[in-house]
């Protein structure tokens, strides 16, 4: 099955506040930016996947993204993740209606295409599906196969409200560059234990030598 | 997936692209056919369709390309 991923990006400027005590104002926006490049280039490279829509308002992030090939949708609800993702995956179904598609954060700064192409093929096992985040309690993917609505429940406790909405719980074990998305300090280090994209890389690089 | 048009012989319907990771691999004249194109051009961002490795004792070879086309969402 070839998927459409639909990604979700906040403007940079308010992305990645809980970073705050590990890149200060001026740094985060750039490693918002960092974290969705590595993102998409890794889903691009995935062969499960046919193409990629960035749902963002978010001019710098527009272009730097499609220049990797991402088509851009604009976040036109602006009635947050849920309404961005639900008008993503309406837009992709809107030009090809038999489209399976897939939700995936744009904070996975470690994805690897290979096991990205794993948890894919495992959703296409079911009409709903989600993969639940490393900390156990969010949701970094959530997949409709075609004739069934995407109706994504992303934000808090999302794993039980994905569950509790009829998606079936991808329970792959060796998928942790899928589920390590990066909202902390804490989550960024295990990113980088993983090994994180060489935008990822580079920006953290300059965060290490600000701190010294 | 994404890739860069590398190669095209318009005689022989066939050439190859390039991976983001940098790694070429050539496709056929079924793979083009399949894909509906009448000329590929050196550097065009192409999708394209593969079959072949999966998991982790082949991660690393090389996939088969089925069907190459250009980018249209």
């Amino acid at each position: 099955m070839q998927w459409t991923v639909v990604i979700p990006l906040k403007p940079l400027a308010r992305a990645k506040s809980r970073l705050a005590d590990t890149a200060h104002d001026g740094l985060r926006p750039g490693l918002a930016l960092a974290f969705a490049q590595d993102t998409v280039a890794a889903v691009l490279a995935c062969t499960a996947v046919r193409d990629v829509a960035v749902v963002t308002d978010d001019a710098l992030a527009a272009r730097e993204l499609a220049a990797l090939g991402a088509a851009i949708v604009p976040d036109e609800p602006l009635g947050g993740l849920n309404a961005a993702l639900a008008h993503g995956a309406a837009v992709v179904r809107t030009r090809r209606p038999d489209s399976p598609v897939a939700a995936l954060n744009a904070d996975l700064p470690a994805l690897r295409p290979l096991e990205l192409a794993r948890v894919l093929d495992a959703a296409a096992e079911f009409p709903r599906a989600f993969l639940a985040d490393a900390a156990t309690v969010g949701t970094t993917l959530l997949t409709a196969r075609p004739g069934q609505e995407l109706s994504p429940h992303f934000g808090p406790h999302s794993r039980t409200r994905h569950r509790d909405s009829g998606a079936v719980e991808i329970g792959l074990t060796t998928v942790n560059s899928v589920r390590q998305d990066v909202d902390t300090g804490d989550d960024l280090r295990a990113a980088l234990a993983l090994g994180v994209g060489a935008r990822t890389a580079a920006v953290v690089e300059g965060l290490l030598i600000a701190g010294q | 997936m994404q890739a860069t048009a590398y190669t095209y012989d318009a005689e022989t319907r066939s050439g190859s692209v390039l991976l983001d990771d940098g790694t070429p691999v050539s496709f056929d004249a079924p793979a083009f056919d399949a894909g509906g194109l009448r000329l590929l051009r050196p550097g065009q961002r192409v999708r394209i369709e593969v079959t072949g490795p999966e998991g982790a004792e082949s991660a690393g070879s090389t996939p088969r390309i089925t069907l190459i086309t250009l980018q249209t969402f």
